[in-house]
């Protein structure tokens, strides 16, 4: 006996075995939830083959979800065959009348829509070109005009004006004594501040100058 | 390609009512912006019907279905030119019939006395043209299709405004889950648990009318 050749005979059976044992689990362990769950699909006919097997086999052996179909379902059939109502006489009528009126309306805004893009394009009647080419006109003259009078006689004179420096008025509080000192350090500070603060009137001579 | 399919079967001597009934919605809609108006009709002669019933039973009020209706086309008129070519004619025109009807639920809660008018409306017998009836029919079958209708209306204007519109869509519009998101602008997610209630609370209040 080769074993090599053994396996592929039995697993054949296996497999087959297993999906008969799939099906026959999801048949047998449908239950009520389960089949609320999918009951839709159930009456859309949607569900696959084992599955509305299981559906099926739980309907038989269930009353109240039995019931729970049979009343979905008849109470389907008959809006399914609720009769349809038809459009009334004057209907069709209105709608032609309505329609006529949209399509003035549509072609009055296309109308106004072109003669906008023709005014863009020519934008000028034969009057307002001719006014236009007048002024035109005009304006070149003019310009000629200027360019060959006397240019001196136009020219306006203004008075020459002089640039002078201001003096700088010496600040009371940083004289430019004060100022001239800083870089050399402190020591002419208090001699200068002393000096501007000193009472001169005491200073004078006896001869009082 | 839609102009090309015309001349095509133009040349073959079919008219150009036969051509727009053959074309899809797609080819229509190029078609009319192609400056063929006739499609805009073929639209209208494929959609009023459908948008009409849809309106209707979400808002309740024939009249005002009617009037919004129009309102849908003539806003699908004026603005098929920034219509998505890659979308769905047909979701879109759901999408403008489901915000004019949410527009008139909301102004309808904010006026009582027009929702009275409406309600007074519904009850009255005079005010219900029955055009959708089969006139060949028995008296008990035209008495049954008008229960049924009258039923199945109640029924479903006491669903909440937001279930109320998912299930139209799916149960009397036939819309897929997909579509029924895009026209209400909700997720996927959203669609199912609002139709999965929508339906256990229609069932739940018709049930004791249908047994």
């Amino acid at each position: 006996m080769i074993y090599g050749l053994l396996p592929e005979q039995p697993r054949v059976p296996r497999v087959r075995k297993a999906a008969k044992s799939i099906s026959i689990s999801l048949v047998a362990l449908m239950n009520c939830r389960e089949f609320r769950r999918k009951h839709d699909a159930y009456v859309d006919d949607t569900l696959s083959g084992v599955e509305l097997e299981g559906m099926a086999n739980h309907r038989r052996t269930c009353e109240q979800c039995a019931q729970l179909d049979t009343r979905i379902r008849r109470a389907l059939l008959v809006a399914h065959n609720l009769p349809t109502i038809q459009p009334s006489a004057a209907f069709s009528e209105r709608l032609q009348a309505r329609l006529r009126e949209e399509r003035m309306s549509l072609d009055l805004v296309r109308q106004s829509e072109a003669s906008f893009v023709v005014r863009r394009w020519y934008p000028l009647s034969a009057s307002a070109f001719t006014a236009l080419a007048v002024g035109v006109f005009a304006a070149a003259g003019l310009a000629v005009t200027v360019s060959l009078s006397d240019s001196e006689n136009d020219v306006i004179r203004l008075a020459p004006v002089v640039a002078s420096r201001p003096e700088v008025e010496p600040s009371v509080l940083m004289p430019s004594t004060m100022v001239a000192a800083v870089p050399a350090g402190m020591p002419m500070w208090p001699a200068v501040f002393v000096a501007q603060q000193a009472p001169w009137h005491f200073a004078n001579d006896a001869a009082g100058r | 390609m839609a102009d090309i399919a015309m001349k095509r079967t133009a040349q073959q001597g079919t008219s150009i009512r036969e051509q727009l009934r053959a074309m899809d919605d797609a080819e229509i809609v190029t078609s009319f912006l192609g400056g063929e108006e006739r499609a805009f009709q073929e639209l209208v002669e494929r959609y009023q019907t459908r948008l009409l019933n849809f309106i209707y039973r979400t808002i309740g009020d024939r009249e005002k279905a009617e009037d919004l209706v129009q309102e849908v086309f003539i806003r699908v008129y004026r603005h098929l030119h920034r219509f998505d070519r890659s979308k769905k004619f047909s979701t879109w025109a759901y999408t403008i019939a489901s915000n004019l009807a949410k527009n008139e639920l909301r102004n309808r809660s904010r006026n009582p006395l027009v929702l009275f008018q409406t309600i007074k409306g519904n009850w009255d017998d005079d005010d219900r043209p029955l055009q959708f009836e089969d006139t060949t029919a028995r008296p008990d079958d035209l008495y049954r299709k008008r229960h049924l209708r009258e039923l199945v209306a109640e029924t479903v204007a006491k669903l909440p405004e937001h279930h109320r519109q998912v299930f139209v869509l799916r149960e009397l519009e036939g819309k897929s889950y997909e579509e029924i998101a895009e026209i209400t602008d909700c997720n996927l997610g959203t669609v199912k648990s609002r139709l999965n209630r929508a339906r256990n609370a229609f069932a739940e209040i018709i049930e004791p009318w249908v047994d």
